[in-house]
């Protein structure tokens, strides 16, 4: 079963296999939290995301018709649960950032001024329009093509470039009192 | 090449995920256009502080850890059992998606919804059919149309007493001799019913006095013997005079004619 094909494997999960549905899950796991984690940016968070995501997951597969790539699907679940528990935990993100400084008092100079900055970039980060924070993560961090990207949020390859740019943009100008630190 | 085109193109310019040609036109641009050129800067300094597409925010998560947690999630799946999904939930999960991903065209869609929900109401609030009364189209409402039917039995009422009263009141002393009062009493009767109706509606002070002035009158027409029971109309003759009723009814008439010429009814 562990060689299977991902389409047989998916078949054998909407037929009820649980044994190929955890196949799918451990397969792509890693991704989905790894995703969840650059939007909600702390793993219990991210923990969440991942365990609501392959939920829906599980309860959709029969509407699944193969139309875009299972990771695709799966991106498109896990950014839709992010960005809707980023909005609903908007307080949390305070907290987040507290903790951080609590670690950053612990660590070296070089450390903590390294920290800083990246609490600093990742603030920025979340603080850009939705549509436009989505875009730098999945294209950007996560590292996905701008096709991949416009098939996850729905919209044209177009959308997707002009929103990077922007949202790049808008970080740069957010964070220019870092420009010194900057090599 | 616009300049709106090289900028959405210079990501992948700096990442080399273009193609010669394409690579070729953007240095061409650059080279003459220094706004893009300053746009190329502040972009490769913003990727400059974002944190590398290799760091792996999963780092020191090992199998046990996933392990863990897909066995939640198959727990999890078991404790819900929830249905498979119908075209209502995918309908659901597309609006949410929606939502989420583009707020600013939610809002403007509920904002119209919002609009055109305001709009229905006032329109089904819009004042009842005009009512027609003496030639001319009045807009009223059920109140007002209570109010001008009481009004109107009010009148009538009070100009039956007149007619009844001044009847009893002009009755020559020859005539008394064999008096029928049928009439009388019956009139009486169906006056006395149509007070009790007059009494459950509002009206001023004066209205009311005279309605239990006439009353006691008219119980007494009602209560006359059918023929020959002259006495007793001699004393509701003399209550006429006493509570000068004509008077009082013809003053409230009056009264009722002003307020015809002064409202809408």
């Amino acid at each position: 079963m562990a060689a299977a094909d991902e389409q047989q494997l998916i078949q054998h999960a909407k037929e009820g296999n649980q044994q190929a549905f955890r196949l799918l899950m451990e397969r792509h796991m890693k991704q989905a939290y790894v995703l969840a984690c650059r939007f909600v940016g702390n793993s219990d968070g991210a923990e969440d995301v991942t365990q609501e995501a392959f939920v829906k997951v599980h309860a959709g597969l029969a509407s699944f018709r193969g139309d875009a790539e299972f990771s695709t699907w799966l991106h498109r679940i896990v950014v839709n649960i992010a960005l809707t528990k980023k909005r609903l935990d908007k307080n949390r993100t305070e907290r987040h950032v507290s903790i951080e400084t609590v670690q950053i008092a612990a660590a070296t100079d070089d450390e903590f001024h390294k920290r800083e900055q990246q609490a600093h970039v990742e603030r920025a980060l979340h603080e850009l329009p939705t549509l436009q924070r989505a875009v730098v993560i999945l294209r950007h961090l996560n590292g996905l093509s701008t096709k991949q990207v416009s098939t996850i949020l729905q919209c044209s390859e177009g959308t997707v470039k002009t929103h990077l740019f922007r949202g790049l943009k808008k970080m740069r100008s957010k964070l220019e009192y870092l420009e010194e630190g900057i090599g | 090449m616009k300049h709106s085109e090289v900028q959405n193109a210079l990501y992948d310019f700096l990442r080399n995920e273009i193609s010669e040609e394409e690579s070729k036109n953007i240095e061409h641009h650059l080279a003459a256009c220094k706004a893009c050129t300053e746009e190329l800067n502040q972009l490769r300094y913003a990727l400059a502080l974002l944190p590398s597409p290799s760091a792996d925010p999963a780092e020191g998560k090992g199998k046990e850890f996933f392990d863990a947690l897909a066995l939640r999630i198959e727990n999890k799946i078991r404790q819900q059992q929830s249905p498979r999904s119908n075209p209502l939930t995918e309908f659901a999960e597309k609006v949410r998606s929606f939502v989420t991903l583009r707020p600013s065209y939610a809002y403007a869609f509920g904002g119209t919804l919002v609009a055109i929900a305001l709009a229905v109401f006032f329109v089904v609030r819009q004042p009842e059919e005009p009512v027609e009364y003496a030639g001319k189209e009045e807009s009223v409402s059920d109140y007002e149309l209570a109010h001008f039917q009481a009004q109107q039995r009010m009148s009538n009422y009070l100009q039956k007493s007149k007619t009844l009263l001044v009847g009893i009141a002009n009755m020559k002393q020859d005539d008394r001799g064999d008096a029928d009062f049928t009439a009388e009493r019956t009139l009486s009767r169906n006056l006395v019913h149509e007070a009790r109706f007059l009494k459950s509606q509002p009206m001023d002070e004066r209205s009311a006095r005279l309605l239990q002035d006439l009353q006691k009158i008219l119980v007494e027409l009602a209560n006359l013997e059918e023929t020959n029971d002259v006495p007793n109309v001699e004393m509701i003759r003399s209550g006429i005079d006493e509570e000068n009723l004509l008077f009082k009814i013809r003053m409230a008439e009056a009264s009722f004619d002003t307020n015809r010429s002064t409202k809408i009814y």
